[in-house]
């Protein structure tokens, strides 16, 4: 969505066009929710959080003062909600103690965050041109949430040897893919 | 030696993202982090790649539809409660006003009900049923608005040319990008914009197509694959161009463009238009089926504004101000439990 787009968008959410929130909605719901789930681990609470960001939205619409885009305002709400929600002990995960321990890791520059969408496509496409040992052993890690040993004992090669894979891996796609990433 | 550092670096990313850092790790990271913008700008990109990378969900299992369905019906509860007083206030005033909740009701079950993604293909097709509205962006952040009945067929990523295939109504509010121009592709014509607000109507059983242009500027051209593509006209803002199909005749009037697309914002507008057009277009946004049994009723001429009526008022209100009468026919009930749909006769009053 462009930013005049947005801007003309918001405007009208301002004076309580439904249409215009609906535009907005549908354009960011699956992606935030995606977000979330980076914090969330879990797919109904990660839902209940954006649905929630949506309506404060709406409901704060009149006096709402967006300085940034709107993607990255949608994005940092959801975060912040996301946060709470694990500092509440609402959600206990394997992740969230590191969240509470290492915020700074965590809480994203939202501005230059991608989303899912933008950048899903791109991770296939370069994994494509890697070696395909390494490839599988990201991809397995990755894609189909095996473990270091589970791939390792599948592949018959040892636990460092995947690890020493899959870091291969992420350095090659961010390094191919850093200058198509915001800065 | 500097190939083994990085490593080490990637590794405690990496066991930081997986969650298997320790507290000591984590705090090693961070310094690392903090001690240049170079090392923050590569953490946060790694850190999103390896997120994206997570398909334990997947994105087309989640329901945006029944989502927004949900989250509008809670935004119109808090709005019922807030408004009772200020509803209150215009009954004692004596307007006609709408209920306003009906609006995101329609848009809704337009994009809720039916909005049919293919995601093997380039191509996605949107239909939006009778009786319903709906509206979505396209890859370039155009926005295009589709009234009941009618179908849009879209990439997934727009190319070089920005291209869509309509079939019935739709509103277009066109992003400009002059090198790549946007058309909207009809059975007959094609409308060719670079960034632009226009409205197509091209229904699959009318005779004639109507293009109405709010802003910018549009060309219209012949979509005859045998020859090649034949210029028709230009529209100015604030034109209408109705085309017939059969003799390739068209007329060009410069008029208020508003009741050509109110249908949008959930309004039907109509400006001494014949009862004929009057009742085809309430038949189609309401889903009702209405049959005009009177010649000389077809071309009385009506002119008034519904605004998020249901279908029973705007009815009682056509019966107050024109010369008509009408009845609702007894509906059947279809061998899986459903009524058929609802069918009305309009004649004129005695």
């Amino acid at each position: 969505m462009s930013a005049i787009n947005e801007k003309s968008l918001l405007e009208r959410i301002k004076v309580g066009d439904k249409a215009a929130f609906s535009v907005v909605f549908v354009a960011y719901y699956s992606n935030l929710v995606m977000f979330a789930i980076t914090f969330i681990r879990e797919k109904q609470t990660s839902e209940e959080i954006v649905q929630d960001v949506f309506v404060k939205l709406w409901d704060n619409r009149e006096i709402l003062e967006i300085k940034s885009s709107l993607k990255s305002f949608l994005m940092k709400s959801v975060q912040n909600k996301c946060i709470d929600c694990i500092r509440h002990q609402k959600i206990r995960n394997r992740y969230s103690e590191n969240i509470l321990n290492n915020p700074k890791l965590f809480e994203n520059e939202t501005e230059s965050y991608m989303l899912y969408s933008e950048l899903e496509r791109h991770i296939d496409i370069v994994l494509q041109r890697l070696p395909d040992k390494i490839n599988q052993a990201y991809s397995l890690n990755r894609f189909d949430g095996m473990t270091y040993q589970e791939i390792a004992d599948k592949l018959k090669v040892s636990v460092r040897t995947i690890e020493v894979r899959v870091s291969k891996a992420l350095n090659f796609l961010r390094a191919n893919l850093k200058d198509y990433m915001n800065p | 030696m500097e190939d083994k550092f990085a490593e080490e670096n990637l590794n405690l990313i990496i066991r930081n993202l997986n969650g298997t850092a320790t507290l000591e790790e984590s705090q090693a990271l961070e310094d690392w982090i903090e001690s240049s913008a170079h090392n923050q700008t590569t953490y946060v990109q790694m850190k999103n790649i390896w997120e994206i990378s997570d398909r334990q969900f997947k994105p087309e299992e989640i329901d945006v539809d029944r989502a927004l369905s949900r989250v509008l019906k809670i935004i119109s509860t808090s709005e019922k409660a807030q408004r009772t007083l200020w509803f209150r206030l215009q009954k004692i005033a004596a307007i006609m006003l709408l209920p306003l909740m009906l609006t995101g009701y329609f848009i809704g079950r337009g994009i809720s009900d039916h909005l049919q993604i293919n995601r093997q293909v380039t191509y996605h097709e949107v239909f939006v049923p009778f009786g319903t509205r709906s509206n979505l962006v396209l890859s370039d952040g155009s926005i295009v608005w589709l009234n009941s009945g009618s179908k849009l067929k879209y990439p997934g990523q727009f190319e070089n040319v920005r291209k869509v295939f309509l079939e019935g109504e739709g509103y277009f509010e066109v992003e400009s990008d002059t090198k790549h121009p946007f058309i909207v592709e009809t059975r007959t014509l094609n409308i060719e914009a670079t960034g632009t607000k226009f409205n197509v109507s091209a229904g699959e059983n009318d005779s004639r197509i109507e293009i109405t242009l709010l802003e910018g500027k549009i060309e219209v051209n012949k979509n005859d694959e045998a020859k090649a593509t034949a210029f028709i006209s230009d529209l100015q803002p604030n034109q209408h161009m109705t085309y017939d199909m059969l003799t390739g005749d068209f007329h060009l009037l410069n008029q208020n463009t508003d009741k050509y697309i109110a249908w949008k914002d959930g309004k039907l507008i109509f400006r001494n238009d014949q009862m004929i057009d009057v009742v085809k277009k309430i038949g189609q946004y309401y889903n009702v089926e209405i049959e005009l049994r009177d010649n000389e009723l077809m071309s009385y001429r009506y002119r008034a504004t519904f605004e998020n009526e249901s279908f029973d008022e705007v009815m009682k209100l056509l019966k107050l101000s024109s010369p008509i009468d009408y009845v609702e026919l007894e509906r059947d009930t279809l061998p899986d439990g459903t009524f058929t749909k609802r069918k009305v006769i309009i004649f004129k009053k005695k």
